[in-house]
């Protein structure tokens, strides 16, 4: 109970001085403060980096199971290139982390919430254990601005329905996928790397196929590859949450010759019966 | 008769390998004809918004008060093409008198491309890299004369973050010019300016305090290169790059102290000017120690293949906040920050030292 107090009271202290400090901002941003039960909302998670450059990003928000139910969680349009842990819901806490290559300098959107009000109640959302690193090459950590969002939910509350839905028609983008081997990983087999972004409803899984595209499995990268001599062509499919599909082909590094490809032999023998047949046809065409 | 019957068979047995070798191998190679649709190209204008600006010709219904007349034309309407460049189907010189026209077919129009163009000054026939959100999207050649233009198509609404860095003609390479950038459908937006940093070495690691230090590198050509050295007070000398874009200062560091120092570089030129590009370090002491050929070894490049990307990403990745193996411990020491570990510290430095 202590320690729920002294916790409440850090974070209220925190959104006091939320704009006192000339820092990095990391900002949990809302359309609205009070919600009707039953109704959805909406939360960003805004990076406003106060002309530093920074390139990796970590936190936790943190929100009232009892009070809200979260409907989804949207990294489409996140100015994070590379997940290093893509956000995931455990236990009223949404973790993630990731980095930006060559450092980012604006105000950017990290990720969206969506939420469902479930009863009447004070509902704080905050973020925890945030970290924010300048583009230094040293892994400099900033100082923090954090702004948090403290939501008042109603069971009477003039309050329309809101809807978040996305009109995706939109492939993931286009990514290179690359072959790698490392001692240090998976006992030196040949592993798969890749990864790609979905502007607007963002990456719901990709699969792997080798060697045909219908022979595929669900795979997160770094992927260990069954074909290990690595004579099968491999296909990538990324497939955003609207089951919008972008695939990409990773030519076989070490093809089959010809004479081992089985298909060389099919068009072998499909010809000759062909041959056979319209021999056969045109033998009885003569007759006639 | 019989000639007539063989020859039959044989085209018959070569239409029929044909058809079958498309059945099987062309699905394939149809896919990888969509999938190398990519290309680029760099610069800020916006094809699409309505608003004529730099090398468009129009936009849409902007023709900038342009009519068929100014064309040459004496009848007619002028439009303007989805690529912001005029449409004259429309406009036409009447002579005089005639007969009614038949009426005209449809043209094709092609659909708006939602794309980013990229112009901007690298080093004279320099390779220029331009990463699309940490992945290499384009390389291009920049002409003698520095200047570069690359295109990059087939990008959906939303944010991007654009990188571009040069490459010179020893293989250094330089900072990247990094742009956040949204993108709307159906337009292509433009992004001049973009002018990359010089590329800088010394030819000393450790130089003995009184000597010379050769501070070298390639920017643009004939542009004043201003370099810094650090110290307790900063020190700046000035060098011009020649017709190649090559410049070279020699130091004398009997103004420096004894220990670590760090020297960096910018160019100008035109008006124009750069960010201060990478840092080379060298230790003013008591002896000389020559530097060999380029350094390959790069910071965060923890596969050793000389370049940071999705690849050293995920093998750190695969050890974040898991315990190290002794053979990682030793490359974690080595490309990483040396804690032991593998956390969001070692990820920053690998974003910043990121290739594509």
């Amino acid at each position: 109970m202590i320690m729920n107090k002294k916790i409440i009271l850090t974070i209220l202290i925190a959104i006091f001085f939320a704009n006192q400090v000339d820092a990095v901002g990391l900002k949990l941003e809302s359309e609205t403060t009070e919600i009707k039960v039953e109704n959805q909302f909406k939360i960003d998670v805004v990076l406003n980096s106060e002309d530093e450059s920074v390139n990796a990003i970590g936190s936790k928000i943190v929100f009232p199971q009892e009070l809200v139910e979260l409907k989804e969680i949207r990294e489409g349009d996140s100015i994070i290139n590379f997940w290093v842990e893509k956000p995931i819901v455990n236990n009223g806490t949404i973790g993630f982390s990731g980095i930006i290559p060559g450092g980012y300098n604006d105000n950017g959107l990290i990720l969206s919430l969506i939420f469902k009000a479930k009863k009447q109640g004070n509902a704080m959302i905050y973020l925890n254990q945030s970290e924010v690193f300048k583009n230094d090459g040293l892994g400099t950590p900033v100082s923090l601005n954090i702004s948090n969002i403290n939501l008042y939910i109603r069971d009477y509350y003039q309050d329309n329905q809101r809807v978040f839905e996305i009109a995706d028609k939109d492939n993931p983008e286009i990514f290179v996928p690359e072959v790698s081997q490392s001692e240090d990983l998976f006992n030196n087999k040949y592993f798969l790397v890749f990864a790609t972004q979905d502007k607007g409803v963002g990456i719901d899984y990709y699969e792997v196929c080798e060697g045909n595209i219908k022979n595929c499995v669900k795979a997160e990268s770094p992927y260990v590859l069954e074909d290990q001599s690595l004579e099968k062509n491999i296909y990538i499919k990324a497939v955003d949450k609207n089951g919008n599909e972008r695939v990409v082909i990773l030519e076989a590094p070490n093809p089959l010759p010809w004479y081992k490809n089985y298909l060389f032999y099919v068009i072998i023998i499909v010809s000759l019966f062909t041959v056979v047949f319209i021999k056969k046809l045109w033998k009885k065409l003569k007759k006639y | 008769m019989k000639e007539i019957r063989k020859k039959i068979f044989l085209i018959f047995f070569l239409i029929n390998i044909f058809c079958l070798d498309k059945f099987f191998f062309g699905f394939n190679q149809a896919i990888a004809a969509h999938i190398k649709t990519i290309e680029a190209t760099i610069k800020i204008t916006i094809c699409g918004n309505n608003i004529k600006e730099g090398e468009e010709d129009c936009d849409n219904s902007d023709l900038a008060g342009k009519t068929c007349q100014n064309f040459g034309y004496t009848q007619g309407t002028l439009s303007c093409l989805p690529s912001c460049d005029f449409n004259f189907s429309n406009c036409s010189r009447g002579d005089g008198g005639g007969g009614g026209g038949g009426g005209g077919g449809g043209g094709f129009i092609p659909l708006p491309q939602t794309a980013v163009i990229i112009k901007g000054r690298a080093y004279p026939e320099s390779t220029v890299v331009i990463l699309k959100d940490g992945q290499i999207a384009l390389k291009t050649i920049a002409g003698p004369d520095a200047n570069f233009s690359g295109q990059v198509s087939g990008l959906s609404a939303g944010s991007y973050t654009f990188s571009v860095y040069g490459e010179d003609s020893q293989g250094r390479t330089s900072s990247p010019f990094v742009f956040p950038i949204k993108v709307t459908s159906g337009t292509t937006t433009t992004i001049s300016g973009v002018y990359i940093a010089p590329t800088i070495a010394v030819d000393k690691s450790e130089v003995k305090l009184g000597d010379n230090i050769s501070i070298f590198g390639q920017a643009s050509p004939s542009s004043e290169v201003t370099i810094a050295i650090n110290s307790d007070n900063e020190i700046f000398v000035k060098a011009n790059s020649d017709n190649n874009g090559v410049y070279l200062y020699n130091f004398d560091t009997s103004v420096l102290e004894k220990g670590q120092h760090y020297t960096k570089s910018k160019a100008a030129l035109s008006g124009e000017i750069t960010s201060f590009g990478k840092e080379v370090g060298f230790i003013v002491g008591n002896r000389n120690v020559f530097v060999g050929s380029v350094q390959k070894s790069l910071k965060a490049d923890v596969n050793y293949d000389g370049k940071v990307n999705l690849v050293d990403f995920s093998i750190s990745a695969y050890w974040y906040k898991r315990s190290l193996s002794e053979s990682f411990k030793k490359i974690e020491i080595d490309k990483l920050n040396g804690d032991g570990k593998v956390d969001l510290i070692d990820f920053s430095i690998i974003a910043y030292h990121w290739t594509g």
